[in-house]
């Protein structure tokens, strides 16, 4: 009985001692172009990073043939100079339909915890490309009700070609458009500004003086820019390989507080929101405290990103710097009259600072230095030939 | 024959019991729990975030409490302070735990199970090396704060969770110790602890000497093996702030409104914020 009883440990000590075999994992061989130190970005395990890929989204990130009218492609509106934003208060979609939101920059979206302006939910870019492609309100690029004839047109040579190389000779299909597509913007990474030869590299005449004294202002407790504009990629909604803990922040900094003049007791006690037109959050969560909350966007090449704000209602980035030293914006007239500052929801960090004209050359200044002149004139990145 | 097999019952269970432990022995090396549980309250009264509490006749909750610790330590009489390491999880890092509720930052989003709601957005946990003092020991005492030598490092490259971006300011300062935002209807009162005093050459350099005013705090409190519920009593880190005058501290040297959080939270004052539960 005592030698089974022996036996029988024996073997469960072996048992629970034994590791099971580590899984090999595919190493991608796709080289993320960071320096040595930065965090690699997290891609879905669906879709991992290729350089076929990465060239393939290309060609249809700028193919006019993606939208249904054969008008306009992604590039229309997100145009490498501008970091990938366009210079309009708010894009316009291919049947001319105004979209109520400025298009976002395209910088280092692989590193994004969350898309588009206000969406908590909108964690891959292979669903929000879907957005563009396949929305009907607004109209971008139209693709719904003319799927398939869309579809045919890329039935040639040269991209069955393209297809054949990103994806093992499968055929062009929409959920490989998307694919491709979300693969060529993560590789639009910016971590090559002056800023990041500051910083990171440790070169200490990388940036002026004035710039310097800016970046000292910007994180100071003073100004409590960093707050939401924080880590490596200017916002806090950031997420990578080393980035363990899930935040997902979204802010009201204060941009309009609308009285609805159908809310009587609203008007006389002075309660407003943001336009009805687009409430940010609160949109998707349903929650009134979300009211006017959007995503801080990454502050990376935000000098060429202009005009500002979610939808584009800020013309300057020294107009920016007004803005949030005044704590917010009081508008006197129109429809969307209201005194932002005093917005219920607004951020505790949105309080108003005190800010020199000196002071605001530095911040400027500062702001400049996060432009990475080799983002904005990559080759990789351009229309391909 | 009902004796044998009350007899083959019996040994079956032994075997299976010993076969359990070593099945959970090996994963866990040791089946002892050895963990600290910090929980924020008020006058005693365990919070949530939903819970209510009141100053002037107002109704407050707290919106955010994050804060790191560091360094926990074990008195027993014999061998006097030990360390007690802790193990090394997405909360925990070379001796320093992040402990944070973040207020159902995650809640609005419908998709994500409930418990990756609570695994991503709360830890009130320390997780620590079972350790046989941990039953004999008298006093325990723990650091709110992290050691100068992690405190300024590039964010990027640190380990989880000292690479958590809304807990850093900037390389010169390194991170916020302890960040508690509380809010009631119309109004909010923050309070952020970190080191000030930090000579650098600029924000993104880090100091090369300790900071003037590190802002760290030892919090000794006696040790009761049986009980290692740790409370945070805002109650009492608001003891004679008047939280709709002196509205927020973020450890500027010299800013009237830290006067009195400093001195509450143990910084230029005794500490009284923790205690261990029921004492």
């Amino acid at each position: 009985m005592l030698k089974i009883l022996n036996s029988l440990l024996m073997i469960s000590l072996l048992v629970a001692c034994s590791k099971a075999p580590e899984q090999t994992s595919k190493i991608a061989s796709y080289q993320w172009p960071i320096i040595e130190g930065f965090p690699k970005p997290q891609v879905p395990r669906t879709n991992p990073m290729s350089t076929e890929k990465v060239a393939l989204g290309r060609e249809l990130f700028y193919d006019v043939n993606l939208s249904f009218n054969k008008t306009q492609s992604c590039a229309s509106c997100h145009i490498q100079s501008h970091a990938f934003a366009e210079p309009l208060t708010v894009s316009i979609g291919s049947t001319g339909q105004q979209h109520r939101r400025n298009a976002p920059a395209l910088v280092n979206i692989a590193y994004n915890k969350t898309l588009t302006w206000a969406h908590d939910g909108l964690i891959t870019l292979e669903r929000q490309i879907l957005l563009p492609m396949f929305g009907e309100q607004p109209i971008e690029l139209g693709i719904t009700g003319h799927d398939v004839e869309v579809l045919q047109r890329f039935d040639t040579l040269r991209y069955r070609e393209l297809f054949v190389q990103a994806f093992y000779g499968k055929a062009p299909s929409y959920e490989l458009i998307v694919k491709a597509l979300s693969s060529f913007i993560r590789s639009l990474i910016s971590l090559d500004s002056p800023f990041d030869r500051y910083a990171y590299l440790g070169d200490d005449n990388a940036i002026s003086t004035s710039a310097l004294r800016g970046m000292n202002l910007f994180f100071s407790e003073k100004l409590e820019c960093h707050h939401c504009h924080g880590g490596f990629n200017f916002t806090q909604s950031t997420s990578h390989e080393k980035q363990l803990i899930d935040r997902r922040p979204f802010h009201n900094t204060g941009l309009y507080n609308v009285i609805d003049p159908t809310n009587a007791e609203n008007m006389q006690a002075g309660i407003g929101g943001y336009p009805k037109l687009d409430i940010g959050l609160a949109e998707i969560s349903q929650k009134s405290e979300d009211n006017g909350r959007f995503r801080a966007p990454t502050l990376r090449n935000i000098a060429v990103s202009a005009p500002y704000m979610h939808d584009g209602s800020i013309e300057s980035l020294g107009a920016v710097l007004d803005f949030y030293a005044a704590g917010g914006r009081e508008i006197s007239k129109g429809i969307n009259q209201g005194d932002g500052r005093k917005n219920k929801y607004k951020s505790v960090f949105i309080k108003g600072f005190k800010m020199t004209e000196q002071d605001k050359k530095d911040l400027l200044a500062f702001l400049h230095t996060l432009t990475d002149n080799s983002f904005l004139t990559n080759p990789a990145f351009k229309r391909p030939r | 024959m009902l004796i044998k097999t009350i007899k083959i019952m019996f040994i079956r269970c032994f075997v299976m019991l010993f076969v359990s432990y070593h099945l959970i022995g090996c994963s866990e090396q040791n089946t002892q729990t050895a963990q600290l549980t910090f929980s924020p309250s008020y006058s005693g009264v365990i919070l949530n975030c939903q819970s209510i509490f009141n100053l002037k006749n107002t109704a407050w909750h707290y919106q955010k409490f994050q804060m790191y610790i560091s360094n926990v330590e074990l008195f027993e009489k014999e061998s006097g302070w030990q360390i007690w390491p802790m193990k090394t999880t997405p909360y925990q890092h070379s001796n320093v735990a992040l402990i944070a509720d973040n207020c159902g930052e995650l809640q609005q989003i419908n998709n994500l199970s409930k418990e990756i709601r609570q695994k991503e957005d709360t830890n009130w946990q320390i997780i620590l090396e079972p350790t046989s003092t941990q039953n004999i020991a008298t006093k325990i005492r723990f650091t709110l704060g992290v050691p100068f030598e992690l405190n300024h490092l590039n964010p990027l490259t640190q380990p989880s969770p000292l690479n958590f971006p809304s807990m850093f300011w900037v390389w010169q300062t390194g991170h916020k110790f302890l960040r508690i935002e509380l809010a009631s209807q119309d109004e909010h009162w923050l309070f952020h602890l970190g080191s000030t005093g930090c000579t650098a050459p600029s924000v993104m350099r880090s100091p090369s000497q300790p900071c003037k005013q590190p802002n760290t705090v030892v919090i000794e409190l006696p040790f009761n093996p049986k009980n290692k519920n740790i409370h945070f009593d805002i109650a009492k880190l608001l003891a004679e702030i008047d939280v709709t005058l002196d509205t927020s501290c973020q450890s500027a040297f010299g800013d009237k409104n830290c006067l009195q959080p400093l001195n509450n939270i143990g910084i230029t004052g005794k500490q009284q914020v923790f205690s261990i539960e029921g004492k």
